[in-house]
């Protein structure tokens, strides 16, 4: 039996649970090349909401958390050799290839379409953990500190209580399905951006005549076969591995970085006063754990 | 190929087979094995010098002769030469020159002869082409133009189709075959927008293409 048993009911833990939740913000921005295309990301983001449920099997279940996309920025660039001019034969072969050839002009440059999912929201699906107690030692407390000089000096060790999620489901980025548009009004934007406008009437009408549909000339480009705005949850959640990099930020958030509770070690009782020294117990063994009613923490005391 | 946004490409109109821009090329086989010299032009200037190595031994069919890199001194020719005191390209006797201009105002003509001088054999000159040469060209600028061989004096007229976004991205058409000589067959062709114009030299030509009535399509109806 231990020492000291203490309880927080579900709803108390909830609350607990919903404070470090709202704590959590996430940032990150990559850049890769894919051949034919680049592409580079900008995001930022927090988790909302969830339903938790506490488990008689000592775990803790979060579903329908959100993640909300302060900011999904998203680029992808090419090099638009979209409209070539000669290459065609001079000089055919005996067998229907082509010996010599108009040596060819590709009109162009690098371009770059910017997209802006910001605000939009996914969801962790399912987030699973349990209950660890870590003992943390201040490293800004001296070795030659004594417990009430580290307390007096703002620095004492402490127990921490985590939820340390062993399985964090993150879904697939749920880009909409206007993405297709936002992709080729960006394109567009970008190929008009880049024509110099020097550039006589008739030569534009006949780039765009060698483009053809915007939307079939930038897929062909970037090698998309299905949906683009799947093509683009593809890209960011598995080829630059968002959702692993989320999931792996939840999940350290969580198991390492914010407790959800912590106890000063010794533990105050009596607070200093007229001229005493605060009265403190030293606290070890300390377990945390749920069942379906509540949390439930316990310790043994002594040094 | 190259990428360019070149404003010569869009504003240089009209072809001079003499004269040569981006929009127009020159193919020529050398036939004779041997080492030839050869000189670019422009405004009856020498501008730079290239050697062509015509060998038997070379299994090369094609050597495109950039007319703007040599005149700028960027073409250093092939890296086994560094002796050579000009650009050196190498093609098979039945293999085939192709002179053009990748970028820049143009202008250019070649005079290529033996690099052992010998006062008997003519020298040839792109200003002139020659039976079996083939000049190619396209016509980027909707509109009509006249055609014109100016050692003859045959004339020919094109059109050329203004372009219109379709439901798939355009491609042009194979070029349009012509023979050049005494006469220009056929002596009126339609083209759609890009397609390439192959001037087969019959007899000595210099094709001048000039621009006669420009087509602005629905921008002109726009006003």
């Amino acid at each position: 039996m231990s020492d000291i048993t203490i309880a927080a009911s579900a709803n108390a833990f909830t609350e607990i649970f919903n404070d470090v939740r709202d704590n959590f913000t996430f940032s990150k921005s990559d850049s890769a090349s894919f051949g034919p295309f680049s592409a580079s990301y900008s995001i930022a983001l927090h988790l909302q909401d969830g339903n938790i449920a506490l488990k008689d099997d000592g775990t803790v279940e979060v579903t329908d958390l959100e993640i909300v996309w302060d900011t999904l920025k998203v680029e992808v660039c090419f090099n638009l050799p979209g409209w070539c001019v000669g290459g065609f034969c001079i000089v055919p072969d005996p067998w229907n290839g082509c010996l010599v050839s108009f040596p060819g002009f590709c009109i162009g440059g690098p371009i770059c379409a910017p997209l802006d999912f910001s605000g939009l929201v996914s969801e962790i699906t399912d987030l699973k953990a349990n209950l660890i107690a870590a003992y943390y030692v201040d490293p800004a407390r001296l070795a030659g500190w004594s417990d009430l000089d580290a307390e007096f000096n703002g620095h004492p060790n402490k127990w921490r209580i985590f939820v340390n999620p062993v399985w964090v489901h993150a879904d697939p980025i749920d880009i909409p399905a206007t993405a297709a548009n936002l992709l080729e009004n960006a394109v567009k934007d970008a190929i008009d951006a880049l024509i110099p406008g020097w550039v006589p009437g008739w030569a534009v009408d006949l780039l765009w005549a060698i483009i053809g549909p915007i939307l079939d000339f930038v897929t062909g480009i970037l090698g998309i076969v299905g949906s683009v705005e799947d093509w683009l949850s593809n890209l960011l959640g598995s080829t630059f591995d968002l959702l692993g990099a989320i999931e792996t930020a939840v999940a350290d958030y969580f198991a390492s970085q914010t407790p959800i509770y912590e106890f000063e070690d010794p533990y105050p009782v009596l607070a200093a006063s007229g001229g005493l020294i605060p009265v403190k117990i030293p606290i070890r063994d300390l377990a945390a754990t749920v069942n379906s009613q509540e949390m439930v923490v316990t310790a043994d005391l002594g040094a | 190929m190259t990428t360019t946004f070149d404003p010569n490409f869009f504003t240089q109109i009209g072809l001079d087979s003499g004269a040569l821009t981006m929009l127009g090329a020159i193919v020529h086989s050398f036939a004779e094995p041997g080492e030839y010299r050869g000189t670019v032009r422009r405004d009856d200037q020498p501008e730079a010098t290239f050697y062509v190595s015509v060998d038997k031994q070379c299994a090369v069919a094609e050597t495109v002769i950039d007319l703007a890199k040599i005149a700028s001194g960027d073409s250093q020719g092939p890296a086994c030469c560094p002796e050579a005191t000009g650009p050196r390209f190498v093609v098979h006797p039945k293999g085939y020159a192709v002179f053009h201009v990748s970028g820049g105002a143009g202008g250019y003509a070649v005079n290529v002869r033996r690099a052992e001088e010998d006062p008997a054999l003519k020298a040839y000159d792109t200003r002139e082409l020659q039976r079996g040469d083939i000049f190619s060209a396209i016509l980027l600028r909707p509109g009509r133009y006249a055609v014109r061989n100016t050692v003859s004096d045959a004339q020919a007229e094109v059109t050329v189709a203004y372009p219109t976004v379709g439901k798939t991205a355009y491609s042009p058409p194979p070029p349009l075959e012509v023979k050049c000589g005494e006469d220009i067959d056929p002596r009126r062709m339609e083209l759609q927008p890009m397609q390439g114009l192959n001037f087969h030299v019959e007899a000595p030509s210099r094709i001048r293409i000039e621009l006669l009535e420009p087509d602005d399509g629905p921008r002109a109806a726009a006003g």
